[in-house]
């Protein structure tokens, strides 16, 4: 086929045209696709181009425009040499549509699909399946004629709707299903997410440089400079324009908004779809077929989506859909004349649906098939982490600067690290961005590092430290240690003399405020004003429901100025507890070291195991006093008389111990029962100064036990032998001593009879106590003075003697004195003098019945009432110990003689 | 703490029931608990702070809080909060009538209810701690005061 100069030249702009469609192609791609991907997106697009060329020049041509196999595929020109010139120029016409066909597949691909894998398809793609399907249909044509079965056939595309277009869109098609969706595009239960490109004015200029390149594309397709390129060219320009007007009105109307993507692939859409045609139209009908075009696009693009296939910059739609309709519409639009088949409407529509389906089913499932495989090999896919990452980084180890710039903000935001900073680059945007950032981030770093320190301070300081207004409300920043003082949280905004008001008794609000006023007053001096500070110290008294916590405070203030005038006070709270507790603690300790020498001066004497006997006793009289006032048993008249037994036995073993202090207070407490006593009514009320006077006993004897305790420990820790003698004996030798020193006379005790041990532990008390009492008794009523004794023939030094035995299983002790005995007369006249019984009655009284009154309470023969005698207490004590012990009490009284008391109880009895 | 001082609480506590409900309680036996409580079905303690220190609390048979809260707030039949609540009330008005005896120095705390076995209810009482046992309507209660 022989060509001339000019249309050589033509053929070679025209494919120079076509291979800067692949710049196009790059720009739309990547100015589709996320920037953490751009770079992978265009160097795929570098790389289909080369890899095309080459597999094309090896194989590709000779499939395509070799001689002929039935109809389906060349078979001479492999590797040609490319010497003849038409060869040459038609090579390299074909090699860029080749180009263009593989390079379809990139955008469809792009962010997920292995660079590797890409690799293969485009070898696929540029090396067996557009060379085949071409043949089909452009097979001779580089001689002019027409040898493929679809060519044959009458199947018209004149500048690769199908060939070109629809065989990169199919590929793609096949690729998507098998490497799937972006991560979160579609995410099952929600919204398809929209992916949005990271350059839309480069997308834009792509669609230029697409647009210019198609004038090539089509025009050249001519194979020949001559009167019909113009128009070729006209009507692709037509197309395009009606692509792009068609979906943006489309659009418009649908999605109420002129959506950037759709406009720019509308006017791609009007180009592929006019490019079967567009030697065989007039302009109106290449207006409309780009207009449908366009509008396919759009209608294919929602199917995709509702199909959940995600194509990243809509190469199927564009090129599949708008393809197959410029197949069709060659056969609706096409001037038969022009189209040179000789077919008729049906056949040359039949042909094109053949072409449609048979380049379909081929590109398909070859893609399909083989893509299948090779992903079971080696996915076609990223890992997902990649995919995170970007395929820039991921596969090319390449990073872009707004890259990086988010790399460092992702960073930041992950770890909260402000030390980071972004690289920059000086003379970009994204460096000057970048830039900027780093400035707002050293600001920010030195204010939160300031602000940290502050808080700092706060957090760890052990002083409160807040700021009031003029309302006295806290400011929101304050030391923990305010709230930790106060036990209160949250005390921005609240009124610190409504808290001061709940913690601190006595002043109420108004004397708080009366001081806090004062300090904003600018003519005090600050001297004046801590002189008058109520609150330096302060005990605070925190509520926690029940109880109370006590702090020690100080709180001072110090004021704020603003032009002169105080604004807000600082307050400075520290707790002193610690320092405050210790002072209250040494000065109670001063008190009570001095009041327990007192105490130990008067005990220093004693045996410290008497002592402890005493204290034991004493414990045991005090609970019974606090047992009969707590018992809902008896009477008052009862309690009372409990009470004052017990009170009166306290009396009398204090008085034995020289604790004149102890039976002071026991005689005060006997004078306040006595009190009681004698009121005509008595009520609960009454008993209110018994259990004051119980409580005040009760501190004294703690404080003696707490004594004794420490006496006990010294003699122990210093004191080898520690042996004392028993309590009673003790304490009678004691009693006897103190009366006949007292009296001046000489009584002698004799104990040698009495053996301590046979009195069980727990008797001691009792028996003591009866004891003590028999002893008292004989020496106020019994012991004459010596003169009557002499006078009565007796020696003047009495005698007083205690014996015991065991016998039979019963304690016998005794104790028996050689004084007057019993004076039954004087008895019987006490008895009627205290109305006790009838003159007549004392008269007919046995002397059983005399002896028996001693032990009733209050009857005393006693002229005077005396710390030794005469409230009729003691012997009713003797009775009420031996009825303790169940025992008895035998008397043997020979009047002028002696008398002697003899306690029988049974030892199992306890 | 002093006999007036005593007398006091247990005049408030009288005066209490005879003015809330008309019928005055009878006062008890006012005796010394150091160490086990005397405690009943209901009891409601009270911190005493500021110019005295200590606590105070009042513990009530389930029938005499029963029969308040009918005298008082006409429920016959009511659950463990209103019981509960009712008894934190009693202490509440008999300290704060102390408190009006006593002065503004005198503090005290929101009551706490106290349920189960009240094992340290003593030590929040500073000794020696009188217990004033009363009846009302003859059910039984007692306040116990444990002031330095």
């Amino acid at each position: 086929m022989e060509k001339n100069t000019l249309d050589i030249m033509w053929i070679v702009i025209a494919a120079s045209l076509v291979f800067f469609m692949q710049a196009g192609f790059a720009f739309v791609e990547s100015g589709f696709t996320r920037s953490k991907n751009s770079i992978n997106v265009a160097i795929k697009n570098l790389t289909d181009l080369g890899i095309s060329l080459l597999v094309y020049w090896i194989i590709g041509f000779a499939l395509m425009f070799g001689a002929t196999k039935a109809g389906l595929f060349g078979t001479s020109h492999l590797t040609p040499s490319l010497d003849a010139t038409w060869l040459a120029v038609f090579f390299l016409f074909q090699a860029m549509f080749c180009s263009t066909s593989a390079t379809i597949v990139s955008g469809a691909v792009a962010e997920r699909m292995r660079f590797s894998s890409y690799i293969v398809a485009t070898l696929i793609m540029a090396g067996i399946i557009y060379p085949v399907s071409g043949h089909w249909a452009w097979g001779g044509a580089m001689e002019g004629s027409s040898v493929g079965w679809l060519g044959r056939l009458g199947f018209v595309d004149f500048a690769g709707s199908s060939v070109v277009h629809s065989v990169g869109g199919w590929v793609s098609l096949a690729a998507l299903l098998i490497i799937g969706a972006r991560k979160g595009r579609f995410v099952p239960g929600q919204k398809p997410r929209r992916i949005n490109g990271s350059d839309i004015p480069a997308a834009v200029v792509g669609v230029f440089i697409l647009w210019f390149g198609w004038f090539g594309f089509n025009g050249g397709s001519t194979l020949a400079f001559n009167g019909s390129v113009a128009g070729i060219i006209i009507h692709t320009a037509l197309g395009a324009a009606a692509g792009m007007v068609g979906t943006l009105l489309a659009g418009w109307a649908i999605y109420r908004r002129p959506d950037v993507e759709y406009v720019t692939n509308g006017a791609l859409a009007g180009l592929v779809a006019i490019t079967a045609s567009c030697h065989a139209v007039t302009p109106g009908e290449a207006i409309i077929i780009g207009a449908v075009g366009g509008v396919v696009m759009l209608l294919a693009t929602e199917l995709l989506i509702r199909l959940r296939i995600d194509d990243a910059v809509g190469a199927i739609p564009v090129h599949l859909a708008a393809g197959i309709w410029g197949t069709i519409a060659v056969a609706l639009f096409g001037d038969p004349g022009k189209l040179g088949t000789g077919l008729g409407f049906s056949a040359q529509l039949i042909a094109q649906l053949t072409g449609i389906g048979a380049i379909g089913a081929w590109s398909f499932g070859v893609a399909f098939i083989l893509l299948f495989i090779i992903n079971k090999i080696t996915p076609l896919r990223v890992s997902p982490q990649d995919e995170d990452a970007g395929l820039n980084i991921a596969e090319h180890g390449a990073s872009t600067e707004i890259y990086d710039l988010y790399r460092v903000m992702d960073t930041q935001a992950a770890t909260g690290r402000l030390d980071l900073r972004a690289p920059e680059e000086p003379f970009t945007e994204i460096g000057q961005i970048a830039r900027r950032y780093n400035t707002l981030l050293a600001s920010l770093e030195n204010h939160v590092v300031a602000r940290s320190d502050y808080n700092a301070i706060l957090d760890n300081i052990s002083d409160g430290f807040f700021l009031v207004d003029d309302g006295y409300r806290f400011a929101p920043h304050y030391s923990r240690a305010t709230e930790h003082i106060f036990a209160r949280g949250d005390l921005a905004g609240e009124r610190l003399t409504d808290l001061l008001s709940q913690i601190i008794p006595g002043k109420g609000l108004s004397g708080i405020e009366d001081y806090l006023s004062l300090l904003f007053d600018a003519n005090l001096s600050e001297q004046t004003l801590r002189s008058l500070n109520p609150f330096d110290p302060v005990e605070i008294h925190i509520d926690r429901g029940g109880e109370f916590i006590t702090r020690n405070v100080r709180i001072f203030f110090r004021r704020i100025f603003a032009d002169d005038h105080a604004v807000r006070l600082m307050g400075i709270v520290q707790d002193i507890t610690e320092q405050s507790q210790l002072s209250r603690e040494m000065d109670r300790m001063k008190r009570t070291a001095a009041t327990e020498m007192e105490m130990f001066y008067r005990v220093l004497h004693m045996n410290p195991q008497i002592f402890s006997e005493f204290l034991t006793g004493a414990d045991m009289e005090l609970r019974r006093i606090n047992a009969a006032l707590e018992s809902s048993e008896g009477g008052y008249g009862d309690k009372l008389d409990t009470m004052f037994r017990a009170a009166h036995t306290l009396k009398g073993d204090a008085r034995l111990l020289e604790m004149d202090f102890f039976a002071i207070k026991a005689h005060e407490f006997e004078d306040e029962i006595v009190a009681v006593r004698k009121k005509a009514s008595i009520e609960s009320s009454d008993f209110i100064p018994l259990a004051v006077r119980l409580s005040e006993l009760m501190g004294m004897h703690t404080q003696l036990r707490s004594l004794a305790s420490r006496i006990n420990a010294f003699q122990c820790a210093f004191v080898e032998d520690n042996v004392g003698s028993d309590l009673i004996t003790w304490s009678l030798k004691s009693l006897i001593d103190k009366a006949a020193a007292d009296q001046g006379r000489t009584i002698r005790f004799s104990f040698a009879s009495f053996t301590p041990d046979h009195i069980p532990l727990e008797m001691r008390k009792n028996i003591k106590d009866a004891l003590v009492q028999l002893t008292r008794n004989a020496i106020a009523h019994g012991i004459e003075s010596a003169e009557d004794r002499t006078a009565a023939g007796k020696s003047a030094d009495a005698v007083i003697e205690i014996g015991s035995a065991i016998e039979n299983g019963e304690l016998r002790v005794f104790l028996r004195d050689d004084g007057r005995g019993l004076d039954y007369e004087i008895i019987r006249a006490r008895a009627v003098a205290e109305g006790l019984m009838s003159e007549s009655d004392a008269a007919r009284a046995s002397r059983k019945d005399l002896a028996a009154l001693i032990f009733e309470s209050h009857f005393s023969t006693a002229a005077a009432v005396s710390q030794d005698s005469g409230r009729g207490a003691g012997m009713g004590v003797v009775r009420k110990a031996v009825e303790r012990l169940n025992g008895r009490l035998v008397i043997r009284n020979t009047p002028g003689r002696s008398c002697e008391f003899e306690l029988l109880i049974p030892v199992a009895a306890c | 703490m002093k006999q007036d001082e005593l007398k006091t609480f247990i005049e408030v506590v009288t005066g209490y029931f005879k003015d809330a409900t008309g019928t005055p309680a009878e006062t008890g036996l006012p005796f010394i608990k150091d160490k086990e409580p005397a405690v009943m079905d209901y009891t409601a303690l009270i911190g005493i702070s500021g110019e005295r220190r200590g606590g105070i609390y009042v513990s009530a048979s389930r029938a005499l809080i029963q029969e308040l809260c009918a005298a008082l707030i006409g429920t016959a039949d009511a659950d463990e909060e209103i019981m509960a609540d009712m008894t934190g009330e009693l202490a509440n008005t008999i300290a704060g009538n102390v408190r009006a005896g006593f002065g503004s120095g005198f503090m005290i705390s929101v009551p706490m209810i106290i349920s189960g076995a009240p094992r340290d209810i003593t030590f929040k009482l500073k000794p020696p701690v009188f217990v004033i046992p009363f009846t009302w309507k003859g059910h039984a209660a007692c306040l116990a005061v444990g002031v330095e």
